[in-house]
């Protein structure tokens, strides 16, 4: 039954409203922390918050990226206190300060050998899910949200409490890095044949 | 005089005529032709269906027309169901969904 917003839910609802995001939680988990124990703890964490905090969750919003927003929030914390907080700074410094190009230079290369992009089809998702975790949180946190979780923009932005404007960026800049890295990875792979400044 | 500059002035006139000469249903006649430049650009935006009705047509428009540009947008869709196809299979552990219902049970007992 759906309630008006703006009142509490019970705490029999969390079941019924919550616990079926607990799959996509865990994937979210795991692309966060990299570790499957790691995720294991964090979804634990989460669900048990997210209870603790039930009469706070407007019905009527989207309880699964509420649970996304608690889970990364658990892992920001959990991960601020095994890391010193320079090391933290100097992982998440903004760095779309430069220009960028247009034209993917990927693509520009990828176009040559391969316009269908027939190569994607043998790449093994291990090897997407690696060159995931190889990118800066922020940009993997904002690919991770659209890309696997098919959240909006604004979506993204409240959850990770940035403008739209820096989801875009990162968006951008997470793909940039993430097709650079799995186009290196086709050509080692022999996948597609590298352009030939590259062989 | 760059590629994209002399394609951009190529493609300014031909899809003035097309606009005005109507289209075949898709996209609309009506939206103004953009600029290799401008398509590549909102590209992402596109794909993840966040851009404006007239801007999707724009890009639409000029995709639908673009040899050059049209592999693009293929490669970029590619690799968008790439992604989304690398976790299709991924679920919470049984264990794990068994221990968080412990833990929910356990924290209702105590909150009563």
């Amino acid at each position: 039954m759906t309630k008006p917003e703006g009142q509490s839910v019970p705490k029999a609802d969390f079941h019924e409203e919550a616990l079926p995001h607990m799959d996509a939680v865990f994937r979210f988990a795991l692309r966060l922390s990299g570790s499957q124990d790691q995720a294991e703890d964090l979804v634990q964490e989460t669900f048990l918050r997210a209870f603790r905090s039930w009469d706070k969750y407007t019905p009527g919003t989207q309880c699964k990226s509420w649970l996304f927003t608690i889970c990364r929030n658990v892992f920001l914390r959990q991960r601020e206190r095994g890391q010193r907080h320079d090391e933290i700074v100097s992982e998440n410094v903004d760095r779309s300060s430069g220009p960028f190009e247009v034209v993917n230079p990927v693509w520009v290369k990828a176009v040559k050998a391969d316009p269908e992009g027939e190569f994607f089809d043998a790449i093994v998702d291990e090897a997407v899910l690696e060159r995931i975790q190889e990118l800066p949180e922020d940009y993997r946190t904002a690919v991770v949200l659209s890309d696997l979780e098919g959240f909006t923009y604004q979506e993204i932005s409240e959850m990770t409490e940035v403008p739209v404007g820096t989801v875009k960026s990162r968006l951008f800049r997470g793909r940039r890095l993430l097709q650079s890295a799995l186009y290196d990875y086709a050509v080692s792979m022999g996948y597609i044949k590298g352009a030939p400044d590259e062989a | 005089m760059s590629f994209f500059d002399r394609l951009r002035r190529l493609l300014g006139s031909s899809q003035k005529s097309r606009s005005r000469a109507g289209g075949n249903g898709k996209p609309s006649s009506d939206v103004d032709p953009i600029t290799c430049m401008e398509a590549l650009e909102r590209v992402q935006g596109y794909l993840d269906g966040e851009l404006d009705d007239v801007s999707h047509e724009e890009v639409t428009l000029h995709f639908s027309m673009c040899k050059r540009c049209y592999p693009h947008l293929k490669l970029e869709e590619r690799f968008k169901e790439l992604l989304h196809r690398s976790t299709e299979e991924e679920a919470c552990p049984e264990h794990v969904k068994s221990q968080v219902l412990e833990l929910l049970a356990q924290e209702a007992g105590k909150g009563g």
